[in-house]
């Protein structure tokens, strides 16, 4: 058990890209996350607009939403003392989450790639063409005025024009360099998380203070409503998950408790 | 006691709106009888400084005195009693009125022992021309200034106007910067006005130096990361009435919102806070041109119209689906404009989710209670941009995370502390800036924890972080008098006690919402001096 972390924390970030202080890197990649999982919530509008979505675009944008409690909550908690569970939670979450990520990266990837990766130069693509007709109809509302959309000009051979292979090459070089991105913020987390627990462990060895901390979880009393039974039973979940994770990187870390 | 003379870390050559925590007695004008300051504050202080911010041969200053004790008095004598004073009651211009609730509700917060708040109302332009030739310019500013003349002058020379035009208009923005009186507000708004000055010229830059336009990039990348173009999500349903939803924000709200988040920093900020929102806005905006013309990309409407063919500079922008409020409303009001856009392949970051991200940014660190509304913001921005068709998802992230990154280098460098217990400007006596190395949770060094024998051998984790706590700033306020707002706050002596015995030490964090709830030390010993102010040793700095 102790020779698996030992691997890992060779390639773990002490520094965010080497300068930075930890703490502050993690800020960054978490808000980071937090905007990006936004578009989940976006995604659902599909339902309204009638954008047609697969299976997995479903998933996705489910995924994305479910995790943001969970990012927002540890951001909020960065510098706070005694974070250490919710941390675990959030370093766990992350690394599931970029994991998972990365199956959908490839899968649409792929989908892309054969949808749109090799459609040719003045072609529409089939995903936009619905949303062009429908564009375009709107547009036609109140059609006395003169402020038309204009019809689309044929480009003029100028310059400006970029080439079906240096798009490509963008596409596939950008998608690196963001899985990479990706994979280094997963290093982060997960080096500020061990750091935190090892922090923790030390104090709690050297102050002699073995006792736990009493959690104070809060008895629901059935005459205060449904509202204050699903908060219970959140706070609940979520207490419960954040002891779990933190037991559980305690034993992959090996740190003594 | 708290620190005397502030000197901004700010980077720039002109003393800036404020320059000590104290002014000078010389006059004798606005230090009540009774009061003495203390020796370390004229032996601190700039001479320059003072002599700027005296305020002797400000009339208006012997005004504001004068008015604010007669206000002090009336205030007094009713404390809960919410009619202006009475003192000038019989004045029926409605300017004095005006000014009688924002002195009532605002003014009367200020320390009349403390200049901190107040603007420089000099014209002399040798005095900054004198503090020009005294200062002492450090890296950061050299970087700074140096990038942003460079800027100006790529756009100086790539403008296609008469050098006898071009000439006035910069020995007018000279003059600008060399008056005190106005300097104080055009030096911290350089990087804005750099921005603007190259959006404006990016139509005149010759298309044989710009970069190929790419079209298949966005919608390709964002459908392998997100899964979907959600631009085409977005705008697969329209309707006048979502038209006109999307069409408030994006076309309106967004260009008047920055400059009433500017307005409320400078009332409800520290001093000093609105320089720092000057400086994230305008870099924000800054590099997000330079990204637009490093990467030029075709926005949805350009896919919607001509599919995946090649664009090239000779084609003009759109107004996407703000055609249809030009419809709505009958006259040309979007179409022209963004016809004639000066960055019309500029898709990439999106600068109207940029300039949201970083109000919203700002307001949280205002309002922290309202975060959800200023979220919501945002939220409904974004809608919008992509409902427009003016932008992909990955656009408004790329603008996203580049404020997020911008203000998090702010508020860690240029943004100073707003204490919870201060209601605006003029509350404050001291300005704290966010000492991030003492606020880091690792507490102990990296290698230190990597090798555990060393940390008990030095005797534990948190003898490093020990001491004695209470509120900051309580001790470090010069108690000569204070304002409304910190009466109502300051916890007796024992409350203090049991407060920070049993309150846990926690450094503020820009993202908290009670981030800036301060703890320091009465000890002499966490005040440590460094080069740039003192530090406490519980996550903050007093400029010294």
């Amino acid at each position: 058990m102790r020779s698996r972390p030992s691997t890992l924390v060779r390639i773990l970030p002490l520094k965010f890209f080497g300068v930075i202080p930890l703490y502050l890197g993690v800020e960054v990649i978490l808000g980071i996350t937090i905007l990006n999982k936004a578009g989940g919530v976006y995604g659902f509008f599909s339902l309204i607009t009638g954008h047609p979505i697969n299976f997995w675009q479903w998933v996705y944008n489910f995924l994305c939403v479910a995790v943001l409690p969970v990012y927002v909550s540890s951001l909020m908690n960065v510098t706070t003392k005694g974070n250490t569970k919710k941390f675990s939670l959030c370093c766990i979450t992350y690394v599931l989450d970029t994991i998972i990520g990365l199956f959908f990266t490839l899968h649409f990837g792929l989908w892309w790639y054969f949808t749109e990766g090799n459609v040719n130069y003045g072609e529409r693509s089939r995903t936009s063409d619905s949303v062009a007709m429908h564009f375009k109809r709107a547009n036609q509302i109140g059609s006395s005025s003169s402020q038309k959309y204009t019809e689309p000009q044929m480009p003029m051979p100028t310059y400006g024009e970029s080439s079906l292979s240096r798009e490509t090459f963008i596409i596939l070089a950008s998608t690196i360099v963001v899985t990479l991105f990706r994979l280094y913020f997963t290093l982060a987390i997960v080096s500020f998380t061990r750091l935190l627990l090892k922090q923790e462990s030390v104090a709690r060895r050297s102050s002699e203070r073995n006792e736990v901390q009493a959690q104070g979880f809060e008895v629901y009393d059935e005459g205060d409503g449904w509202i204050a039974w699903i908060k219970y039973e959140f706070r609940h979940l979520r207490d419960d998950l954040e002891h779990h994770s933190k037991h559980l990187l305690d034993r992959y870390f090996a740190i003594q408790p | 006691m708290a620190a005397a003379t502030y000197t901004s870390k700010f980077p720039g050559p002109f003393p800036r709106d404020t320059a000590t925590g104290l002014q000078s007695n010389e006059t004798g004008l606005n230090v009540p009888k009774g009061v003495t300051l203390p020796s370390s504050f004229s032996n601190g202080s700039d001479s320059l400084s003072d002599h700027l911010y005296s305020g002797g041969s400000n009339p208006m200053n012997n005004n504001y005195h004068l008015l604010e004790r007669t206000e002090l008095t009336s205030a007094s004598s009713s404390a809960s009693s919410s009619s202006s004073p009475s003192s000038l009651s019989s004045s029926s211009s409605v300017f004095l009125r005006v000014y009688k609730v924002i002195h009532y509700y605002f003014l009367l917060e200020k320390d009349p022992n403390s200049r901190l708040s107040e603007l420089n109302f000099d014209t002399n332009i040798i005095v900054n021309l004198n503090y020009l030739k005294r200062y002492e310019w450090s890296t950061g500013d050299i970087i700074h200034y140096g990038f942003l003349v460079l800027i100006l002058l790529f756009c100086f020379l790539i403008f296609p106007a008469s050098f006898l035009v071009k000439f006035p208009i910069i020995a007018l923005f000279g003059l600008m910067f060399a008056i005190p009186l106005t300097s104080q507000f055009f030096l911290p708004a350089l990087p804005i006005f750099t921005w603007l000055a190259l959006f404006f010229s990016c139509a005149k830059i010759p298309v044989t130096w710009r970069l190929p336009i790419s079209v298949r990039f966005l919608p390709a990348f964002e459908t392998v990361m997100y899964g979907d173009n959600l631009s085409s999500v977005l705008a697969a349903f329209t309707h006048p009435v979502l038209d006109i939803l999307a069409w408030l924000p994006y076309g309106i709200i967004h260009f008047s919102v920055p400059f009433v988040v500017a307005a409320l920093i400078f009332i409800f900020g520290p001093p000093t806070s609105l320089r720092a929102y000057g400086f994230a806005f305008g870099y924000m905006n800054l590099f997000g041109v330079i990204m637009q013309l490093l990467f030029p990309a075709a926005p949805p409407w350009y896919k919607l119209n001509n599919g995946l063919a090649p664009a090239n500079y000779s084609m003009g922008g759109s107004p996407g689906g703000l055609a249809r409020i030009d419809d709505i409303v009958g006259f040309d009001m979007y179409t022209s404009t963004f016809t004639n856009a000066p960055v019309p392949f500029g898709a990439f970051p999106s600068l109207h989710s940029g300039c949201a991200v970083m109000e919203c940014l700002f307001l949280i660190w205002l309002f922290p209670k309202l975060k959800f509304v200023w979220c919501g913001y945002v939220m409904w921005l974004w809608w919008c941009t992509m409902y427009l068709t003016h932008h992909y998802f990955i656009d408004l992230i790329g603008g996203a995370v580049l404020s997020l990154c911008v203000f998090t280098y702010t508020s860690y460098v240029h943004l100073p502390i707003r204490l919870p217990n201060k209601f605006c400007r003029w509350s404050y006596t001291e300005i704290l800036f966010i000492d991030y190395h003492e606020i880091n949770p690792l507490t102990v060094s990296v290698s230190a924890l990597n090798s555990e024998s060393d940390i008990e051998n030095r005797g534990g984790l948190y003898s490093q972080v020990s001491g004695s706590s209470s509120r900051v700033g309580i001790d470090n306020y010069e108690m000569t008098s204070l304002p409304r707002s910190l009466t109502s706050n300051i916890p007796i002596a024992d409350d203090v006690d049991s407060a920070s015995s049993t309150t846990e030490l926690s450094p503020p964090s820009v993202f908290d919402m009670d981030a800036h709830t301060l703890e320091s030390t009465t000890s002499l010993e966490d005040f440590v001096s460094t080069t740039n102010g003192t530090q406490t040793g519980k996550g903050y700095k007093i400029r010294m």
